[in-house]
């Protein structure tokens, strides 16, 4: 009785051997269990039980699968082939484009110079129209600047109060 | 659950591609008989001495242009294709994310600059001239700021540059 409260001290503190664990099972299994240890017997008991079960769906053994020897020339002829006719599909729908040309009345002209200067002329018509539709607030802009001159000599006048106020303190 | 992702994501995609942007609406127009495209994008810098003159800040900054595209419509008498075009401009102004740099008029004259970044230092400058008989649509895209983008008209429209000293003051 004694031996078998300090295996299951041992048990309950994780120290106990597979024997004495085998031990404590065979006890409980045994049925010959004291009042006091009663208490314990259902915790081996389903232990055993738990140990009889079955999977209901067995688990599949996982095996590597087993590929087919393919030639490795075969694939890369195979892929070499769709990047290709990726690229010809590419260049059919999207040919190199020359970055500047200009499209009038649907004709297309590939002409650099052509472009830039049209660029060029819209561009300037463009600051035309901001230099004339911009002149009455450039004319305000400047009558407030001449409006605010004498408001410079305002600074002055600061200046020479503090000079006025420096002095008066060192005296 | 994985269905109504896929499903989801779709929907997105196809409203995505349906959204019109500027790409789309430049791209839809250009190849329009009644419209005059022109697109400038390598060799700026050929453009840029003869657009910005001696000015070494100017030329700076036009080597820092990627694009310059441009749509112009000349018909006047066409009134419907005007009309379709504004529309589409408008929403594209709105859903791009645009803010209004300039907006100027004068007799029948209007011009309008719209501004916005794409980019950690991409920036895109739409500019919108209407005229009696010609409408014209300036997409100007590049590593610049606002007020280097306004630069641009600088040389020769010292106003602006003058409006931004006024904003900054």
């Amino acid at each position: 009785m004694e031996i078998m409260n300090e295996l299951l001290e041992k048990y309950f503190k994780g120290e106990t051997s597979v024997c004495e664990e085998n031990e404590l099972k065979q006890y409980f299994k045994a049925g010959n269990v004291s009042s006091e240890l009663k208490i314990y017997s259902t915790l081996f008991d389903t232990f055993d039980s738990e140990a009889l079960e079955k999977a209901v769906n067995p688990l599949k053994k996982l095996t590597q699968r087993q590929r087919k020897p393919i030639r490795i020339w075969i694939r890369s002829f195979a892929y070499t082939g769709i990047a290709a006719s990726l690229m010809l599909f590419l260049f059919i729908k999207y040919p190199f484009q020359v970055d500047n040309y200009a499209v009038v009345s649907g004709n297309k002209i590939e002409d650099t110079e052509f472009a830039e200067k049209y660029v060029e002329k819209k561009l300037n018509h463009v600051n035309d129209m901001l230099n004339k539709s911009m002149r009455p607030l450039n004319n305000s802009f400047e009558n407030v600047r001449n409006d605010l001159q004498p408001m410079n000599k305002l600074i002055n006048v600061k200046e020479k109060m503090e000079k006025i106020q420096n002095t008066i303190q060192i005296k | 659950m994985k269905r109504i992702i896929t499903v989801v994501a779709i929907i997105l995609m196809v409203t995505a591609a349906k959204a019109q942007t500027l790409q789309s609406l430049f791209e839809k127009y250009s190849d329009d008989e009644r419209f005059t495209y022109v697109t400038v994008g390598s060799g700026m810098m050929n453009f840029a001495s003869k657009f910005a003159g001696s000015d070494k800040k100017g030329k700076e900054m036009m080597s820092k242009m990627k694009s310059i595209k441009i749509l112009t419509l000349t018909d006047e008498s066409n009134s419907t294709i005007l009309k379709s075009i504004t529309q589409e401009l408008d929403k594209v102004v709105q859903t791009g994310n645009f803010e209004t740099a300039v907006e100027a008029r004068e007799k029948g004259e209007r011009v309008q600059i719209y501004y916005r970044l794409t980019g950690k230092d991409n920036a895109d400058m739409l500019i919108v001239t209407k005229e009696k008989s010609e409408f014209s649509l300036i997409w100007i895209s590049g590593k610049m700021s606002k007020e280097e983008m306004m630069h641009t008209f600088s040389d020769n429209g010292k106003n602006i540059n003058l409006m931004y000293q006024g904003e900054n003051s």
